[in-house]
């Protein structure tokens, strides 16, 4: 049942943006009202996100408490991570430098699979010559879905906010499209919840909290 | 315009400054809770010396219930006995507390109550239940002993017991955001008890020979002037001609996963977590095994009315067994039959005052059944939303049932339609 809800919740989000889409175009291709006024922008990037890991290693997942408090130091070790990272960002010109729109991802952590939905803003910094490179700065707030993710037996996982600040190069083409290249910040906070399991004698139960901390480097094109 | 191109540089090196001081380390924190065993150790000084009358005390973690003329007797598991005034059924008083290490079991004759402490049996003097007296003890009887899934040892050599005692312990680890989950080691780990579950006698209620009731899930009982108890793999005769001081007789060893003991007429039923064994009794001194019902490796109290015993087999520490009601024909005592077995939520301690027949079901609450025919028992009253894993029914117009909850007390002289009577409230750890 709940996987027909997931199913239904994915499907109906593609037509969302399916609708969104089409009646952009459409508005932009009659240039009517609000399109008119307002041009509508798709950036569309793919990139990594950089970061590492710190884990405590000498602790002692066992039915007794263990090792006994103070009696050792807690252990540490650190590790690089690399992961994937789409997303697309749509949105329409407000002003002659600012976009705003709804920037809707994907974003790999190993086995967990987050959907971030968030608002987003793009605004051109800085530009020296009418219809040349400009710097961009952008900024994605917004809440990381599981809609993509898939659970393994007797674990949940729950998204949670989403922030990122970035700031790049908008290299335009001469077909009025641009590439874009963005360096930044991504914050996302995530929850992996094992349910209780044992007997009514021996339990336990475990809940991760996570807080994604990652350099992102993102490369994309703008239409 | 000159204005800007000084001014963005300064906000993008602020910018990458800020990005640069937010750390590019993922920061997963697991919070773990777990409830485990922590063990402690007793001197059998202190087991024997800690026995004490006292005034009346909350209830918290109730055990088995003995029921006696009109007093109640609930264990405090592994801490006590309390009493219960049950004169007046609508308002129950609970008169006093007997602090006995170790109990988990009891059973009253007369005016002598006989429980477990630890590794030794000791005997009262009830006549006065705000001041019990002492009056014998059998040393060294029970090696070990399981209550509520915890097994104590005894260890003769060191002259100690070492129990456990339940925690619930919460640790925070910096985790590597699931790459690796902390996982607990499997538990490795097999009890073979249910103390917490006391069943409850047949219609026979109180016998003449002026004990009290206990359940299908006691371990203690008495026939004739005999206490019987069952030890985890043995089944130990204990002579009460002289009522304060008990002696050890025989010892018959009956295998492992011994569980309850059950008198029926001369017999008796021992039920074990893989079947129950019947035993002639016609001399008490000398019970002989006659057969075994063999089933499912699971919890199972017993008990039989008219030569129906009716067995409730649930998941829990015992086995990994279906949760059904199995009926079983034991008019043949050489050839025990099994008519029907009906499904069940999660059944525990059972009741029978013919035709009705009250089965807990532990989280699912209190079900009343008309069991007038065995191949088509019918439900006719469930009540929900409280927890129940004993029941005694008395005389036919009411009955006992104890829950995590607390002490209910219901009235069944309609089994359609049963009636709360009263409440002794479990004291709410905080």
């Amino acid at each position: 049942m709940k996987n027909i809800l997931i199913y239904i919740n994915k499907i109906s989000l593609i037509f969302v943006i399916l609708l969104f889409g089409s009646t952009a175009i459409n508005a932009q291709d009659e240039k009517e009202g609000f399109f008119r006024k307002h041009k509508f922008v798709n950036m569309t990037e793919f990139g990594g996100l950089f970061g590492r890991l710190k884990y405590q290693t000498n602790y002692y997942g066992g039915w007794y408490p263990y090792p006994y408090p103070g009696n050792y130091p807690d252990q540490y070790q650190i590790k690089n991570k690399v992961n994937l990272s789409m997303q697309t960002f749509n949105g329409v010109y407000i002003d002659r430098k600012t976009a705003a729109g709804i920037t809707i991802g994907v974003d790999g952590y190993g086995e967990t699979v987050l959907m971030p939905i968030a608002l987003g803003v793009r605004r051109s910094l800085l530009q020296k010559k009418e219809g040349g490179s400009s710097l961009q700065a952008g900024i994605d707030a917004g809440y990381s879905t599981t809609w993509l993710n898939e659970d393994n037996t007797g674990f949940h996982t729950k998204g949670g906010l989403l922030v990122s600040p970035t700031i790049g190069y908008r290299l335009p083409m001469r077909n009025g499209s641009a590439w874009l290249i963005n360096i930044g910040y991504r914050f996302q906070r995530a929850e992996y919840k094992m349910d209780r399991n044992g007997n009514e004698v021996y339990w336990s139960e475990t809940n991760e909290v996570r807080k994604y901390k990652r350099m992102v480097l993102r490369l994309g094109i703008e239409f | 315009m000159k204005n800007n191109y000084f001014r963005w540089p300064v906000t993008i090196l602020g910018l990458s400054l800020a990005i640069g001081n937010l750390s590019c380390t993922d920061d997963c924190e697991t919070t773990r809770t777990y409830r485990t065993t922590v063990p402690f150790v007793l001197t059998v000084d202190q087991i024997r010396n800690e026995i004490a009358s006292q005034g009346p005390q909350e209830l918290v973690n109730l055990g088995k219930i003995y029921v006696k003329d009109n007093y109640i007797f609930i264990n405090e598991l592994k801490k006590g006995l309390h009493i219960i005034d049950n004169s007046n059924p609508q308002q129950p008083q609970n008169i006093a507390f007997l602090k006995i290490p170790g109990v988990i079991d009891m059973a009253v004759k007369d005016n002598i109550l006989y429980a477990d402490n630890y590794m030794d049996v000791v005997s009262f003097d009830i006549t006065d239940p705000k001041n019990i007296k002492l009056t014998g003890r059998v040393k060294d009887v029970f090696n070990q002993g399981t209550a509520d899934g915890i097994t104590w040892g005894y260890s003769p050599g060191s002259q100690t017991i070492t129990d456990y005692e339940t925690k619930i312990i919460t640790d925070k680890i910096r985790t590597n955001c699931g790459f690796l989950i902390v996982n607990p080691n499997p538990i490795y780990y097999y009890a073979n008890d249910m103390a917490y579950y006391a069943g409850s006698k047949g219609p026979t209620g109180p016998s003449a020979s002026g004990t009290g009731q206990g359940g299908s899930m006691a371990r203690f009982t008495i026939y004739d002037d005999f206490l019987y108890t069952v030890s985890q793999s043995d089944l130990l005769l204990f002579n009460i001609k002289a009522p304060t001081q008990p002696v050890q007789e025989s010892k018959i060893n009956l295998g492992w996963g011994i569980e309850t003991i059950f008198p029926y007429k001369d017999k008796l039923f021992i039920g074990s977590n893989t079947g129950m064994y019947i035993f002639d009794n016609k001399n008490p001194a000398k019970p002989e095994r006659i057969t075994m019902f063999e089933h499912a490796r699971a919890c199972d109290p017993v008990v039989v009315a008219n030569d129906i015993a009716y067995v409730t087999l649930r998941s829990g520490f015992c086995g990994a067994s279906p949760n059904r009601l199995d009926v079983v024909d034991v008019t043949n005592i050489y050839a025990p039959r099994l008519l029907k077995s009906y499904e069940m939520q999660n059944p525990a301690g059972l009741g029978i005052d013919f035709p009705s027949l009250f089965i807990c079901e532990g989280q699912y609450g209190l079900k009343s059944f008309d069991a007038s025919s065995a191949m088509d028992i019918k439900l006719q009253q469930h009540i929900e939303k409280i927890n129940a894993f004993d029941v005694i029914p008395l005389g036919g117009k009411h009955l006992l049932m104890v829950g995590k909850d607390g002490l209910y007390q219901y009235d069944t002289s309609n089994p359609k339609d049963m009636k709360l009577l009263s409440i002794i409230p479990v004291k709410k750890e905080s």
